[in-house]
């Protein structure tokens, strides 16, 4: 047995990272190392990929754009996570390595993941007063859920999408993506598309 | 000093990957933490290159992807980011920032297939990592076509280029917001107005 570990505060955790990896989460204090954020199949980071283009297409020239993993998401309880895709609302790129006024988080499922992201990050994610719509993909058929709520002191209401044809609407960036787009390039095995 | 650990396959390494963390890369046999720019070849240590990145970074990966992205819909390449692995030999496997593979349908492999470019956005810390250490790797492989440094900081690409396998690679380097990024083997042609998007430059000191 080792002594129990002093407790990382976000900031902290933020600092320790550069000298350690980049793709620790921080959860209770203490770093973990998900091992979805090990690499990823190329079908799962098309489906970011896609995300990145269709939101930064969309939001070209406003204020919010979206991020890449790199970019680390500061939870209320002090947990450090990294979602997929991050679109943050929070002023000109500079030297931070979390996310600044983060509105939306995407995350694409893998099986691996899919446990954790679904009950530990959702919560952490709904607790988040300045998120409007969380996100998660299923990478293997078509299926998006969507949490969404137009104001922090609202309840989320979930949307299932399961149709190509199905908009994904951000109505707080005011911003509508197809499932197509989401999906592109993706084959699946029981779908002929 | 502990024993010499066994060196690691590129196949092993990925495999590997899959339970320990997602910024590793194989260098030699060896996996190394890409976090800190430490002079590896001198320590025979696992060497931590850097972490994470800032928001200006990844605002450049961000523009890259939209850029290629948008350019390369309906083709057969397209961009990936970090999380793919581009596999240099069997034993090295690197994470560049960007790279552009040409393999028709994205699949649950780790590594990119046919990668045709790769994309590095430079930060102090990998600045001489990158620019030493992987070019030399990324002009030894086959594949590529095209190799590209960015800085983050100020209006400068690097930008490597050859016509074929056997060609020789030929540098330009571009300082101008107002020049293109010109990826001829991908008949991609990018203003680095849209790589540099969103991010204001400090004026000249």
């Amino acid at each position: 047995m080792t002594a129990a570990p002093k407790l990382m505060t976000a900031d902290e955790f933020l600092v320790w990272c550069l000298d350690q990896d980049d793709k620790w989460e921080l959860v209770g204090g203490v770093p973990v190392r998900p091992s979805a954020m090990t690499g990823a199949t190329q079908r799962h980071d098309q489906i970011v990929v896609n995300m990145i283009v269709c939101l930064g297409n969309r939001l070209r020239g406003q204020p919010c754009r979206p991020t890449t993993d790199d970019v680390a998401f500061k939870a209320v309880n002090g947990d450090v996570l990294r979602p997929d895709v991050t679109v943050e609302c929070g002023g000109d790129p500079d030297t931070s390595l979390a996310s600044r006024d983060p509105r939306v988080v995407v995350e694409v499922l893998s099986p691996s993941t899919r446990q954790v992201d679904l009950i530990r990050k959702l919560e952490a994610y709904k607790a988040h007063p300045g998120l409007r719509h969380i996100v998660m993909i299923e990478p293997d058929r078509i299926e998006v859920l969507i949490w969404s709520r137009p104001e922090a002191d609202t309840p989320w209401a979930l949307a299932t999408l399961t149709d190509l044809d199905a908009d994904l609407a951000f109505d707080a960036l005011d911003i509508r993506v197809p499932l197509s787009e989401v999906y592109d390039r993706i084959a699946f095995e029981d779908v002929t598309t | 000093m502990t024993a010499a650990p066994k060196l690691m396959t590129a196949d092993e390494f990925l495999v590997w990957c899959l339970t320990q963390d997602g910024r590793w890369e194989l260098v030699g046999g060896v996996p190394v933490r890409t976090d800190l720019a430490v002079d590896f070849a001198a320590t025979g240590e696992p060497i931590e290159l850097m972490t994470g990145a800032t928001r200006r970074h990844d605002k450049v990966v961000v523009n890259i992807l939209i850029a290629l992205g948008n350019r390369l819909r309906g083709g057969p390449c397209q961009p990936h980011t970090d999380d793919v692995a581009f596999r240099a030999s069997a034993t090295h496997v690197r994470r560049p920032d960007v790279t552009v593979d040409c393999a028709s349908q994205p699949d649950d492999r780790l590594d990119s297939d046919d990668p045709r470019a790769v994309f590095e956005v430079l930060s102090p810390s990998t600045r001489q990592i990158d620019r030493l250490e992987k070019l030399q790797i990324y002009q030894a492989d086959q594949r590529l076509r095209h190799i590209v440094l960015v800085e983050p900081a100020e209006v400068k690409l690097m930008v490597w280029s050859r016509p074929d396998a056997s060609a020789d690679w030929t540098l330009s380097v571009l300082t101008r917001v107002e020049e293109t990024l010109d990826l001829d083997t991908l008949n991609v042609v990018v203003p680095l107005a849209e790589i540099y998007d969103g991010l204001p430059m400090e004026p000249e000191a």
